[in-house]
């Protein structure tokens, strides 16, 4: 044995603490990156297999012969082909599948479908097959193969699966890197602090005789040596954690928001990949031994005397006054001089302690702010509901909309069913104008809204100015005023007129059906405005069409009150809606003039989550009904989303954490252990146990302070950057911030008091395993 | 008048085969005042005696008064308040704190005690030991006799009632070694302060009154000089 190896070997030995701390600093960071290799791995898996599940082939050939199927299986490159016969036909489907790593997949192709005989004699028709999906479906149509791309990606297969591939990859391994040289650093502080201290026995060594190489040898040594233990042991914690956080989603049902639970058992595999691993007990190894090389080069750059005479506790300058010498005195000014007789230790703890504390508040307080965002835009555009359903039964016609609201409450799925019918108008305020078209100068937008009892309600927040009934025998309507003064004085001049008015004179644009023999007597400019209506059964044939109709009538206003959003309306140009609101009675009495208007929007939440999927058959079922927006699964998506990305940022943020709390815990402890004989020498002169603890208490505080210090101000910045973002982003001046500034400071101090308390417990276990020697060993064990 | 009193002092390390008797039934008492050299080969047990005496080891077995007061009846925290107050101990390597300048160094027993030391005493003190230009700089700064001083600087200053040194000059020259004990000598005489010295030069046990000589953890000689 090589008296390197054996040295390395003793000291391994020697120094059990240093030996189990660098052991666990490899751990941590080898289980932080095999982590997220094996989460990106079973990510990847994952996806691949539920793209596979809806499209089990690169290419899917059509229409051929089962010969020419057996053909392109056998061809050139070609991974495996699975016939599926098309009885109706007696032909066959070919599935394609190529092997991985081609980047040409056109070729491979070719000459398959040129071997089968697939291939036309014209060269342009291929060029063009290779571009659309949706042509090569049409049956019978020249281009008979049709493609996965993002099957294609994730098997490396074509061109740009490469690209994708590759950009994918860049973009993680940056992250990875990043992450990796943060690890680095708890690796290199280990190694720097063991060997910190044998600086003088390394002296020695030289000065019997040892060349520079052989003493960075032993020290390499010993890296490869804590290396062999600690990486295994961390890749298998790595997937170990990566299990848990896969286990944990699994059961949080998270993933139910994108896929069945039968989709979930078959498709979501959780996936270690070997090649990933092996790249990572590589940069494992690699950065364990460039952290033992550089310190080996920083010791050998000393003379053998230097080495001998150097005590790593030998301080050049001191700052004579600081801040924890105010406030705890003679204790905290020896407290301050501690922590910064190495600076570099005392920084690098601080920086990772702030980043860990920075991701952990900020990370899960930025998904809590982008609900609450996300939560707020939809209650500010009035998005309460879950359904947002459209009903094509005619509001006159047999069914009616009472009938309809009345079916739909009665399914016991849906609650708070609202009607809104809407007719929109103008007031003209030119009388020589009035009816004729359109004349943006001059009119006023109007909205009508007939509203059932529910929604009216719940308009008014449940305090109506009048109440629905008696609005109802009134035959009158609501007015909702705009209060803000409109940008343009003579626009809000008009507007304020107007609503002072009793009885508004209106227009209203009244769809009306024609049949298609009445169109074609329309002269072409009227053409133009309107729209077909189709057959049902089919799309293509035209049974009519429909246009509009200016019809004026005069509505009598009961009461007015003032609209939440008027604001909205004050500076947006020709948008400016004056709404007046009516109930469903008002909406029977008009129906001689809205009798051909067959669309309304009936607005319901769910009773519970459980009965989402019937109550989305049931609209399914129901030819008349139309699911026009399914707020409800959007939500829940998202929220799904969020909590999922909430999860990952846990688990990231746990292993950041640890990485730091082992640095700190490993520059605690070293440095308390480092000054035995200083702290003995202390007691010996008079100092009691409770100042000797006092004064650790004092320099642990100053690692957790500046962190919480420097990570508040960090996090204040992140925030008002946040803060920028949201307002540039909604445009909207009333947009009610959101932001707080407290909620993430007060994760920040509860991260300060926890690693505050992980450094006291170390500190005083540190204390205490001293405390076993008299304080004569103590002092001896310098001497 | 006895001032210290040690009756069967035991000190032993390990156990069974190898346990070693470090102090083996050591008793002998100090008058105040006295100024003794306690001699021996190494492992002779002179550095256990005098930790022993200063509070800062405990004994096997045996007794030790200071001043009539028995020092190991005491609990750690009145232990550590007895080291501060009555005991001044000075080692070979000096053990300064690294972080403290020579001044601070010196107050910081004084400090410990919640006292503020005075500027006079401090200036006095300084003057002494002849550090006043260096009282700023910091124990890298200095040289070994400007340590040992500021180390009999810290054992002196809050004047305490005995002063153990664990060979003073040890590590230094002999012109360093001769002016660490005149220090010593004059503030023995000055404050009558009682001093145990543990050396391995005669000469500068013949400057004691009294010469102890220790052989395996067994006081094998007690003689007073010609100074006694």
């Amino acid at each position: 044995m090589k008296f390197q190896t054996m040295l390395a070997k003793r000291y391994i030995f020697a120094q059990k603490r240093h030996s189990i701390l660098t052991v666990c600093s490899i751990i941590v960071a080898l289980t932080f990156m095999s982590m997220l290799f094996t989460g990106f791995s079973t990510i990847y898996t994952s996806k691949r297999n539920i793209e596979y599940d809806k499209t089990p082939y690169h290419f899917l050939v059509k229409s051929v012969t089962k010969e020419q199927g057996e053909i392109l299986a056998s061809a050139e490159n070609i991974e495996s082909c699975v016939l599926k016969e098309n009885s109706q036909k007696g032909t066959y489907s070919a599935e394609l599948m190529l092997k991985k790593f081609i980047k040409d997949e056109h070729v491979v192709l070719k000459n398959a479908f040129e071997k089968a005989g697939l291939l036309t004699d014209d060269e342009n028709v291929f060029k063009e097959s290779k571009t659309s999906i949706a042509m090569a479906e049409v049956d019978g149509c020249i281009f008979r193969h049709c493609e996965s791309s993002m099957l294609m990606i994730y098997d490396f297969v074509g061109v740009m699966a490469w690209y994708t591939v590759a950009s994918i990859f860049s973009l993680f391994f940056v992250f990875v890197i990043i992450l990796v040289l943060a690890m680095r650093l708890v690796i290199d502080t280990a190694f720097e602090i063991s060997s910190k201290e044998r600086e003088r026995q390394f002296g020695v060594l030289q000065s019997i005789g040892a060349t520079p190489s052989q003493v960075v040898k032993i020290i390499n040594t010993e890296g490869s040596i804590l290396s062999l233990i600690g990486i295994p042991i961390g890749i298998l914690c790595g997937n170990l954690v990566a299990y848990i956080a896969y286990k944990i989603v699994l059961s949080s049902e998270l993933l139910e928001a994108f896929f069945t639970p039968e989709d979930i058992e078959r498709l979501v595999k959780f996936s270690i990949n070997p090649v990933l691993m092996v790249i990572s007990a590589i940069t494992g190894y690699f950065w364990v031994w460039l952290s033992a090389y550089s310190t080996g080069m920083r010791i050998i750059k000393m003379s053998p005397m230097q080495a001998i005479t150097s005590r790593s506790n030998t301080v050049k300058k001191v700052k004579k006054h600081s801040v924890y010498g105010l406030f705890f005195g003679w204790l905290g000014k020896l407290a301050a001089r501690n922590a910064r007789r190495s600076k570099k230790r005392f920084w690098i703890t601080v920086v990772s302690l702030t980043v860990s504390i920075i991701l952990f508040s900020n990370c899960s307080y930025a998904i809590d702010s982008f609900i609450k965002t996300y939560d707020s835009y939809l209650f500010e555009k009035g998005i309460d509901f879950d359904f947002s359903i459209l009903s094509e039964e005619k509001v006159f016609g047999e069914k009616g909309y009472r009938n309809t609201i009345n079916e739909l409450e009665n399914t016991g799925y849906f609650e708070n069913v609202c009607f809104d019918y809407g007719v929109s108008g103008y007031h003209s305020t030119s009388k020589s104008n009035e009816s004729k078209s359109y004349d943006k100068k001059n009119n006023l937008n109007f909205y009508i809204s007939y509203l059932n009892e529910t929604a009216y309600n719940k308009l008014f927040n449940g305090k109506p100015p009048i109440s629905y009934n008696d609005l109802a025998e009134s035959g009158e309507f609501i007015m909702l005023e705009i209060e803000e003064k409109h940008s343009n004085p003579a626009k809000w001049d008009k507007i304020e007129k107007l609503q002072k008015l009793d009885e508004i004179p209106l227009t209203l644009n009244i769809w009306e059906n024609i049949s298609v023999a009445e169109y074609k007597t329309l002269p072409m400019e009227s053409r133009e405005k309107c729209f077909e209506i189709t057959a049902d059964n089919d799309r293509n044939k035209i049974i009519g069409y429909r246009m509009t109709k200016k019809v004026p009538q005069t509505f009598k206003v009961n009461c007015r009150y003032p609209r939440e959003d008027s604001k909205t309306y004050c500076d947006d140009g020709e948008m400016h809606f004056i709404e007046l609101v009516g109930t469903c009675t008002h909406l029977e009495q008009t129906r001689g003039i809205l009798k051909n208007n067959s669309i309304f929007a009936i607005e319901c939440t769910l009773v519970n989550k459980d009965v989402y999927y019937d109550a989305v058959n049931y609209i399914k079922n129901h030819r008349y009904l139309t699911l026009d927006l399914d707020v409800f699964d959007m939500n829940y998506k998202n929220s799904s989303s969020f909590a999922l990305a909430k999860i990952i940022i846990l688990f990231v943020s746990i292993m950041i954490a640890l990485i730091s709390i082992v640095n700190m815990v490993n520059i605690i402890s070293t440095g308390i252990l480092n000054r035995r004989s200083e702290l003995a020498a202390m007691q010996c002169v008079g100092m009691t146990k409770g100042q000797m603890y006092g004064m650790t208490i004092v320099e642990c505080l100053q690692y957790v302070l500046t962190s919480g210090i420097v990570s508040s101000l960090a996090s204040v910045g992140i925030i008002f950057a946040m803060d920028k973002f949201m307002t540039l982003m909604t445009l909207d001046e009333e947009f009610e911030s959101i932001i707080s500034y407290s909620t993430p400071l007060i994760t920040v101090w509860c991260c300060v008091a926890a690693a505050f308390a992980a450094a006291l417990i170390t500190a005083f276990l540190s204390i205490q395993g001293l405390q076993k020697q008299t304080l004569v060993d103590q002092i001896r064990s310098v001497d | 008048m006895e001032f210290l009193k040690i009756e069967n002092l035991c000190k032993t390390y390990g156990k069974g085969e190898n346990e070693v008797k470090a102090l083996d039934n050591v008793s002998f008492t100090v008058p105040k005042g006295q100024m003794v050299a306690v001699i021996g080969a190494s492992g002779s047990g002179k550095s256990t005696l005098l930790h022993i005496l200063g509070g800062v080891d405990r004994p096997t077995s045996g007794k030790v008064w200071l001043d009539g007061q028995d020092v190991y009846s005491q609990n750690q925290k009145n232990l550590a308040i007895f080291r501060r107050r009555q005991v001044g101990l000075i080692y070979q390597f000096y053990n300064l704190i690294p972080v403290l300048t020579a001044e601070e160094n010196i107050t910081l027993p004084m400090i410990m005690d919640g006292r503020k030391p005075k500027k006079e005493r401090i200036n006095e003190m300084l003057s002494l030991l002849d550090l006043s230009e260096r009282r700023n700089h910091l124990p890298s700064q200095l040289s070994g006799g400007q340590q040992q001083r500021v180390s009999i600087g810290r054992a002196l200053f809050t004047s305490p009632s005995i002063i153990l040194a664990d060979e003073p000059t040890g590590n230094l020259d002999s012109k360093n070694s001769s002016e660490i004990i005149s220090l010593l000598r004059k503030s023995n005489r000055d404050f009558n302060q009682t001093m145990i010295v543990i050396t391995h030069d005669e000469n500068i046990a013949l400057q004691c009154d009294r010469i102890l000589t220790l052989s395996d953890g067994k006081i094998i000689s007690d003689t007073l000089t010609y100074q006694g």
